[in-house]
């Protein structure tokens, strides 16, 4: 069974993309905190909570 | 939990799932940050809890020490379970020797019971001691599963995109898409079963300190998004999912699973939200810090998916593995 080169590329595509998005979020939130710092740690604490999907997994693969 | 109760099911979901997994030190050092700001987030962790006779009595768990060291603890604990599996389930990869899939059950079994425990207690620290003078017991199974939820939605995701290539697309059947959906469907009733639960025994009860935690969520503009949680996140899924050729198709079950993933992410902000901003209100922060935390998560989830077989090649219990068993 071949893993295909396509699907390869396709996922390096969708890690660039996300890369990028990534760091435009954390830059602008680095400005958040440095000019409303109450709104940075609401918005910040929402995100950790819900966003990366570790946690979710580790318990559908355990 | 695959590894738990078997079944042909989980098998193409594995590595997606292992290699999120395997990020999960990436999401403690996103989540962090929080350390900063100890004092907005928790009233049991200002100058003046030491006057609050209620938060003295939980002082010997609440204490900045105490969450830190827990803190370290969930998240060594995970990535633990997290790369032992998945370092057994690579071995499957090159040896046919069947031991191997007892082992993982062997240690999924456990590790399931003490993953969901100290789950339990991670969502009690960083969510629900937001408003440390309420507690409900049902709090963590209830978010755990609404976050298992979003994980299935997020790999069915992954899959569909991803079906129209080698190895997905000759081990993803219309069967295994039907089984896919029914997950979908088990784990949005059990949400929601925990959910109902938690809101009925308190409105039973009716007893001031319970209630302030519903009070504040239907209140000050909260109400339509209570509302909404609802009906969006269980309502219209739950009736479209019972449909067996939506859980067949998997253009229209990825539609749902989109929409559930958004509901998931809604429920999130409504659960943890409302001590922080008590009228609701959004800011542009909340997509900012969103894009930042979900795009690195992803960036490192991608790499560590590129680095490994997308499904466990000797498995017999993958399709093709099937198949060929079947024609010999």
């Amino acid at each position: 069974m071949s893993q295909s080169t396509v699907l390869i590329d396709r996922l390096s595509r969708w890690q660039r993309q996300a890369g990028i998005i990534g760091i435009l979020g954390i830059i602008a939130s680095a400005a958040g905190f440095a000019f409303d710092r109450p709104q940075f740690f609401r918005s910040w604490l929402l995100a950790a909570c819900s966003g990366p999907g570790s946690r979710w997994a580790l318990l559908a693969s355990t | 939990m695959h590894n738990v109760v078997g079944g042909n099911w989980g098998v193409i979901m594995r590595r997606p799932l292992e290699s999120a997994s395997r990020t999960i030190w990436i999401t403690g050092i996103l989540l962090a940050p929080i350390f900063a700001g100890m004092a907005f987030y928790y009233p049991w962790a200002r100058p003046d809890a030491a006057h609050d006779p209620n938060l003295v009595l939980k002082a010997p768990y609440l204490n900045l020490p105490f969450f830190a060291g827990r803190f370290v603890f969930y998240f060594l604990l995970w990535s633990f379970f997290a790369y032992r599996l998945s370092a057994m389930s690579a071995k499957t990869d090159s040896s046919s020797d069947k031991g191997i899939q007892i082992r993982m059950r062997q240690f999924g079994s456990p590790a399931l019971l003490v993953f969901v425990l100290t789950a339990t207690f991670a969502f009690f620290d960083w969510v629900m001691s937001l408003e440390p003078h309420w507690f409900s017991t049902m709090y963590g199974g209830m978010y755990l599963i609404g976050q298992a939820l979003a994980a299935i939605a997020f790999v069915i995701i992954l899959l569909e995109r991803c079906s129209d290539q080698s190895p997905i697309r000759e081990n993803l059947d219309m069967p295994l898409w039907h089984n896919l959906g029914n997950m979908m469907l088990a784990f949005t009733m059990l949400w929601a079963y925990l959910s109902f639960s938690q809101l009925i025994i308190i409105w039973s009860g009716n007893l001031p300190e319970e209630i302030s935690w519903y009070l504040t969520r239907f209140t000050n503009g909260w109400g339509p998004m209570a509302w909404s949680v609802a009906v969006f996140n269980f309502c219209v899924p739950f009736f479209i999912l019972l449909h067996r050729f939506v859980k067949k198709n998997p253009k229209l079950l990825v539609k749902v699973c989109i929409g559930m993933f958004v509901m998931r992410l809604v429920d999130v902000f409504w659960l943890s939200q409302p001590p922080l901003r008590p009228n609701l209100f959004f800011s542009w922060m909340d997509l900012a810090t969103f894009a930042g935390i979900g795009g690195i998560w992803l960036y490192f989830f991608f790499q560590d998916l590129k680095g490994r077989p997308l499904v466990p090649l000797r498995d017999s219990r993958l399709l093709v593995n099937r198949k060929a068993a079947h024609h010999v």
